[in-house]
């Protein structure tokens, strides 16, 4: 490579051209580009938000929300939605098409969040037999109302 | 005779042959540019362990420092250690607390928390954390994900971060 530095051009004049080593950058650069490659993670790995929903004395303290809602994912690919509070409703939704009917929860949730906007958390449990997979399906789906998802069924 | 001659038609060959580096240079910068920018800065590094299929999600990425609790399809590991062997899954239902936890796990992490406890105490630069990352398989049952979370609650960690594969990206 010619690196020219500053000359003046004019013919008969002494050349400040100059070549630059390359291999020692080369070098450098492929042992860098090998530690990265080794060391990057070709994975995205994203991070799920969730709390535990347990009673415990401390709890009641702070003033409980105007309604609590339940989501259940239920065997049989079913989704069961309750609400206790100032608004009671219970509705179970079945499969569509073979897949969870996550729409009909999402179309409930925004109707819940329309009539108590201070409402921004659900208790999501399942059947012992659900995959992980399904809880975070329907976790995704609770978030983009709900931002705050407990998970129960515990003892 | 005839042999040196061409010998001398090979050594007129190979004189001019030259590496054009200057390209070569700019290809490693382009490189080195692309795996700077998608290097990651955490110090803890979230891989989840052979056999292990994350479930998929929008969930952004996040640099989270926290115990790493990793469910597999025959083991539950606390920060890359086997504590508790499942079997397809499961827990064997005899090693169960009152609170429907794990008594092996329970006890593990005591010791986990109990250190960082201490770690805190001595060094009021370091504060005792409830965040806990959770690395589970896909097609992990939801009763021994119950049973994971619960023996991490009785400990203090209440606050999980469930680790998934992000669809964006």
């Amino acid at each position: 490579m010619n690196v020219s530095s500053g000359g003046s051009g004019k013919p008969g004049s002494a050349s400040q051209d100059f070549d630059l080593n390359l291999a020692p950058i080369i070098d450098c650069f492929t042992v860098l580009v090998t530690f990265l490659l080794a060391s990057s993670a070709f994975l995205s790995i994203g991070i799920m938000d969730a709390g535990v929903s347990a009673s415990s004395p401390s709890q009641s303290q702070t003033a409980p929300p105007p309604i609590q809602i339940k989501i259940e994912i239920k065997s049989g690919m079913k989704l069961a939605l309750s609400t206790t509070g100032k608004a009671t409703r219970s509705n179970t939704f079945t499969a569509k098409e073979g897949k969870y009917d996550f729409e009909a929860i999402k179309k409930e949730l925004t109707g819940l969040k329309g009539s108590f906007p201070t409402v921004d958390a659900v208790t999501l449990s399942a059947d012992d037999g659900i995959e992980y997979r399904d809880v975070i399906d329907a976790m995704e789906v609770i978030r983009k109302t709900q931002p705050v998802v407990m998970l129960g069924g515990f003892q | 005779m005839k042999k040196k001659g061409l010998f001398k038609k090979r050594a007129r060959a190979s004189d001019e042959m030259s590496l054009q580096i200057t390209s070569m240079a700019d290809i490693f910068t382009i490189l080195l540019v692309f795996l700077l920018k998608s290097a990651s800065t955490s110090a803890v590094n979230i891989t989840p362990g052979a056999g292990v299929t994350l479930p998929a999600s929008t969930a952004e990425s996040a640099n989270i420092e926290a115990l790493r609790i990793e469910i597999s399809e025959n083991a539950v590991t606390v920060e890359n250690e086997p504590v508790l062997k499942l079997e397809k899954f499961t827990v064997d239902p005899k090693d169960s607390t009152p609170e429907g936890g794990s008594k092996i796990l329970s006890s593990k992490l005591e010791i986990n928390r109990k250190r960082q406890l201490l770690i805190a105490k001595s060094n009021t630069d370091v504060k005792v954390d409830s965040k806990v990352i959770i690395i589970a398989d896909q097609h992990t049952p939801y009763s021994t994900i119950k049973r994971v979370l619960a023996s991490a609650a009785v400990q203090g960690y209440t606050d999980y971060k469930l680790a998934v594969v992000n669809k964006n990206q």
